[in-house]
């Protein structure tokens, strides 16, 4: 379960991109239509928030309604997840 | 027939409770969370607190939005003073408007099958029950229930089923995607569907579980009905699943594990001393929330209500009186602060009235319990198809009505599990108040829909002053650029986009 494994690296992750970019973002586990939440930000500036499926089992949320700074997040993490997430 | 249909629900029973347990690898030292000792120890040992350590409970919950210890929740429920009664009301209420502001979310109620292996003393699906009129939906009938509370503009169901092999896992997974393939016209303009829906059914495993989890399965309920050990060994007969007391106390943990994170829990008041209740409702809550970090999405606490050919009902010994419902309602509100609670349309009008301000979250309307009922006999209760009688069997518009002549903004939100507000972000989200803007926030595009869509020309009228001042509110609340998008979205409802939300 992508739950179970790699909780800790999308931690690192979520922390990262703050630092980086100055946004929160949590994953979720995609399971039909529920997004659960499997790790990053716990908290909420109560902004926009955009989804992007990584796959079809993971999802990324991205608190910000920039679409343009979204996608570059979207990207990065896609480039930082090695195959083994994936 | 008869006779091979009953020889195959027992042999699917015994199999049911054959294998693992399904509890006690979840037991610390072989001991259940449940403890009785310890429930009563507390009920004595805090008797007649003062009015300021009341004070100073209330004064913590108001400030952290967490669990109380089981002594100060006894302590709570030991007051006597009337006035102090007021005080803990007055807190409930606030304790709501913190974690949840003043939106109601409603639902409706689809029953779908009424067979039942079990044998509950005051059930009317009881299999004992030789007056009740056994039936099964077939797919293609829970797709047409579905298409008419669809068209009363619901979004949110709670379907229930007895449990018998005729409405297994797979039969219940199937419901599911029958109801969520639902799409109809509004009665002014746009669509209706159904974008959540709840279950109410028979403690699973936990394969069992993820089946559901994947048809996407909202919140799956599962009442304890009394915690009381020996109680729920009188009500439910040890030659039926329901009799496993731990099977069902553990069946959250189950959920939990499968990656079913909206469990609701609950009670049947009546069954046993509703002050015992609150204190095993909070023990289960800080055991859940201990053993994976997430309480329960809800509590639910219908009272016991008259049903067909179940004398056990009136002669119940610990029948909950209206003054002690209010008092359940605001100790559960005070004790598990982040709680969603349910009130059904079990009670009738007046009392709902009464109790809605102590803390409650959601509550249904346009509800049909009979099996088949919103299709076929819509006017009328059938006591013989029911669980039991409804108290309350008002439209759903005139709820919406009802509720804004309140103060209160009905939502239809189902975004919480779409968009990763689960789990332990959930939790941080309602214990910091946060949570509660959300709420606001798609409370309001909700709301919109169902104006734009549904409402009657009277509820459209005030339900629009309501939409105008929670507009007000919320601008207060939300920085610009959300405040900006929401005035998009608003803007992209009236141009007859569905489904939009934070």
């Amino acid at each position: 379960m992508v739950r179970e494994i790699y909780t800790s690296k999308l931690e690192e992750l979520a922390e990262k991109i703050w630092k980086e970019f100055g946004v929160s973002v949590w994953f979720a586990e995609i399971i039909g239509k529920r997004w659960s939440y499997v790790a990053g930000s716990v908290s909420s500036e109560i902004l926009p928030s955009l989804r992007f499926k990584i796959n079809e089992n993971l999802g990324l949320v991205i608190e910000c309604d920039s679409e343009e700074l979204a996608t570059k997040i979207f990207n990065y993490v896609k480039s930082i997840l090695n195959n083994d997430v994936l | 027939m008869w006779v091979e249909s009953i020889n195959v629900a027992k042999k699917w029973m015994e199999d049911r409770l054959k294998g693992d347990d399904g509890f006690s690898k979840y037991m610390d030292n072989k001991k259940s969370f449940i403890d009785e000792k310890k429930i009563w120890k507390c009920l004595k040992e805090n008797r007649d607190p003062s009015p300021s350590k009341i004070r100073s409970i209330m004064d913590e919950v108001l400030q952290n939005k967490d669990c109380i210890s089981l002594e100060d929740c006894a302590a709570i429920l030991n007051v006597k003073n009337e006035d102090l009664w007021k005080e803990i009301f007055h807190t409930a209420s606030i304790v709501k408007k913190q974690v949840y502001d003043n939106r109601i979310v409603t639902f409706a109620p689809l029953y779908c099958s009424n067979y039942c292996v079990n044998n509950c003393l005051y059930c009317a699906f009881r299999r004992e029950n030789s007056v009740e009129i056994r039936r099964r939906l077939t797919l293609d009938e829970v797709k047409k229930e579905a298409e008419i509370l669809a068209k009363m503009g619901h979004k949110r169901l709670i379907t229930s089923y007895g449990e018998h092999p005729l409405s297994d896992v797979n039969y219940i997974a199937n419901t599911l995607k029958a109801i969520y393939s639902v799409r109809v016209k509004g009665k002014r303009g746009g669509r209706g569907e159904i974008r959540r829906v709840n279950v109410n059914a028979a403690p699973m495993t936990v394969e069992e579980l993820e089946i559901l989890r994947d048809v996407g399965i909202g919140t799956f309920q599962v009442f304890q009905e009394t915690y009381h050990m020996k109680t729920y060994s009188e009500v439910h007969p040890p030659d039926t699943i329901k009799g496993n007391y731990f099977w069902r106390l553990y069946c959250m943990h189950r959920a939990l594990e499968a990656g079913v994170d909206d469990v609701g829990i609950g009670v049947l008041l009546g069954l046993f001393d509703w002050r015992f209740e609150v204190l095993a409702l909070l023990s289960h809550a800080l055991e859940l929330e201990e053993k994976f970090g997430i309480g329960p999405h809800t509590v639910s606490f219908p009272r016991l209500r008259p049903a067909a050919n179940t004398p056990f009902v009136q002669n119940s010994a610990y029948k909950v009186s209206d003054e002690d419902f209010m008092k359940f309602i605001a100790t559960v509100r005070i004790a598990i602060p982040y709680t969603g609670m349910i009130l059904t349309a079990r009670e009738p009008e007046h009392i709902r009235r009464r109790v809605i301000h102590l803390g409650v979250t959601q509550t249904d309307f346009g509800s049909k319990i009979g099996i088949g009922s919103y299709r076929e006999s819509y006017n009328e209760q059938e006591a013989e198809k029911q669980q039991f009688i409804l108290g309350d069997t008002r439209e759903l518009d005139e709820g919406v009505r009802w509720l804004a002549e309140m103060g209160y903004i009905v939502s239809f939100c189902t975004a919480g599990y779409r968009c990763g507000r689960t789990g332990i972000r959930i939790m941080k989200l309602l214990k910091t108040g946060k949570e509660k803007i959300f709420c606001k926030l798609n409370a309001i595009l909700t709301y919109k829909e169902y104006l734009e869509d549904f409402a009657s020309d009277e509820t459209r009228e005030i339900g629009t002053k309501i939409l105008s001042r929670e507009i007000e509110e919320v601008k207060k609340l939300v920085p610009e650029r959300t405040f900006e998008k929401l005035m998009e979205y608003l803007s992209r409802i009236e141009d007859g986009e569905r489904d939009i939300y934070f």
